[in-house]
């Protein structure tokens, strides 16, 4: 059986079909929900995000006959509304939060292993404050091509020209591994 | 280097076109400095991978999508909002993907204005009044900081204080001319006689049907969701059964789209004024007050909503901090423009300007990705 592209789903979605709408939401529910758990760490915030952002698919009126790249919209919307629960928040805050959301990924799972899962959150509160000095486009522009997303897509969300996207990655790469070194040291 | 970073990486990444990449390929044959920095941005590339891949959901925290479909349809049932109620309505600019953030601008900026207006209870009105009913005959511009959503107030769900109805569901329907719209239409449809260059002359056509929608209030949740926020409050018992209605009236958008690809465009929707109404019970400083401080709003943003005055035809027109709004003569009228500057207020998408306007009962809203300018002369041709 084919598989039916998503710009026929997506006109099926605007005449109401909801099972046009449900494939789409199997097919990219994984994806925004890995995107939105790298950028905020929680899985609650993560879950409830991703709600919203194919509650929003749902009510959207693609136009007709057009090609449209999916994914990036959706990313598009998942990077924005992460971006948004996390503005203005300044370091002290994001250590804070970087702590706590480890704190509570460790004590919400059943971990087989705590010593290793410990060890895991350490390292995630580290990157994750590594990330937070970098500029929010460098950030979520490491963070989707590392959720497994094409350079067009990468594009799309991040609202840049698909060949802009290499040299993004490469500087954003360079300067994430600078902080991440010297947050390391500090931290002995 | 020869090869600019940027390419390498994307090299690296097998993200380039087959010619480029064999031109890539040429030059690395011949060059060792190129080389070098291949090898270094491909160390680096997976070296910052191995470290954020700790990032990824562990088996604890991956969610199977099909749970997940079932919790969003739940959500989606439950989900009351305005925003789902509404977007087929007056502001729904349905069509234009080139409009995508235009259109959410909008239909944000509705059911804000609808929400806002609920906390415009005008006081004062005549004793003996018993309902108030709110039109849309003028606008008024409201600064707010982008960093305020009303994501951040969403703790106040409207479920808990009463019952949400849609009582009748909006329609689209497309239709292929002015004269074929106006069949449907209870007001004089207009059409634009000039539009700006670069865009499409024939325009994409589209009908809403009206939407009604009605929200009650239950006196005993009401009181039992504010003692559940740590309010006390003693809430009149003409509160319970009180009724808030809006009505949508039916109204037809045009859009007239840029090149294909391009994200430009212009679309233009009239209709009959929106009504909201609500009985004289709600119009106590009291309740207004109460509102207030329920909607998170910040007190920049009350302050702007208390100093409008008659709040009985007058819409809040959020307008993001860093965008410019200004009173202009459009059609005859006075109308209030608003261009979204990207730059300035730090929120993505294309440069573009909308202006509203009521005229002879009708609100007209046209806007798009085009200079003030071009925007105002293509909003004075229309027809009479």
């Amino acid at each position: 059986m084919a598989i039916p592209p998503d710009s026929l789903l997506l006109e099926k979605v605007a005449r109401g079909d909801e099972a046009a709408f449900e494939t789409l939401f199997l097919r990219y529910y994984g994806q925004v929900y890995g995107v939105l758990f790298r950028v905020l760490g929680d899985r609650a915030e993560a879950e409830d995000l991703a709600q919203e952002v194919f509650l929003k698919l749902h009510g959207q009126r693609f136009r007709q006959g057009r090609e449209h790249t999916l994914g990036g919209w959706l990313y598009r919307v998942a990077v924005n509304m992460a971006l948004n629960r996390r503005r203005g928040e300044d370091r002290r805050d994001r250590r804070e939060e970087a702590v706590a959301v480890e704190d509570r990924t460790l004590g919400a799972g059943e971990p087989p292993d705590p010593a290793h899962v410990a060890l895991r959150n350490e390292e995630r509160t580290l990157v994750r404050l590594a990330l937070g000095e970098l500029p929010a486009r460098s950030r979520t522009c490491l963070v989707l091509r590392q959720a497994g997303l094409s350079y067009a897509e990468i594009a799309q969300a991040l609202g840049v020209a698909q060949s802009s996207v290499g040299t993004l990655l490469a500087r954003a790469e360079e300067r994430f591994r600078e902080r991440y070194l010297a947050l390391r040291e500090e931290e002995g | 280097m020869c090869i600019d970073i940027g390419t390498l990486r994307a090299y690296w990444d097998d993200e380039l076109s087959p010619p480029q990449r064999a031109a890539v390929a040429g030059h690395l044959k011949e060059c060792e400095a190129c080389r070098d920095g291949l090898v270094r941005i491909s160390a680096l590339a997976a070296e910052t991978s191995d470290v954020l891949d700790c990032l990824a959901p562990g088996p604890a925290e991956t969610v199977t999508p099909a749970v997940a479909l079932r919790a969003w349809r739940e959500r989606a049932a439950v989900q009351p909002s305005l925003w789902q109620r509404f977007r087929g309505g007056f502001v729904s600019m349905s069509g234009g993907s080139f409009l995508r953030s235009w259109r959410a601008a909008v239909a944000s900026l509705a059911v804000l204005a609808v929400v806002l207006s609920l906390a415009f209870t005008p006081v004062g009105s005549a004793a003996g009044e018993l309902l108030k009913q709110f039109r849309a005959e003028q606008f008024a511009p409201v600064t707010i900081d982008p960093s305020f959503t009303p994501e951040n107030a969403k703790e106040l769900n409207p479920e808990d204080f009463g019952t949400f109805e849609a009582r009748t569901e909006p329609t689209n329907q497309q239709v292929a001319s002015l004269s074929e719209a106006q069949g449907l239409a209870d007001f004089p449809v207009r059409g634009l006689q000039s539009v700006p260059a670069g865009l499409s002359t024939t325009p994409e056509m589209n009908v809403s049907t009206p939407a009604e929608a009605a929200f009650t209030f239950n006196r005993a949740k009401s009181t039992a969701a504010l003692a559940n926020m740590g309010i006390k409050a003693q809430l009149p018992d003409e509160l319970d059964g009180a009724t808030v209605r809006v009505y949508v009236p039916l109204n037809v958008q045009q859009v007239y789209a840029g090149p294909e690809g391009s994200k430009s465009g212009l679309l233009f929707a009239q209709g009959k004024s929106p009504t909201l109404e609500m009985p004289a019970v709600l119009d106590t400083p009291e309740m207004r007050d109460l509102f207030f401080a329920l909607s998170g709003m910040p007190p920049e943003v009350v302050d702007q909503l208390r100093a409008i005055t008659s709040s009985d035809t007058t819409v809040p027109v959020p307008v993001l901090k860093g965008d410019t709004s200004r009173s202009v003569e459009v059609d005859g009228v006075q109308g209030l423009l608003v261009t979204h500057k990207p730059a300035t207020t730090g929120i993505e998408g294309p440069e573009g300007t909308y202006v509203v306007w009521q005229k002879n009962g009708v609100v007209y809203v046209l806007g798009g990705t085009v200079s003030e300018t071009d925007l105002l002369q293509a909003a004075n041709s229309l027809q009479p």
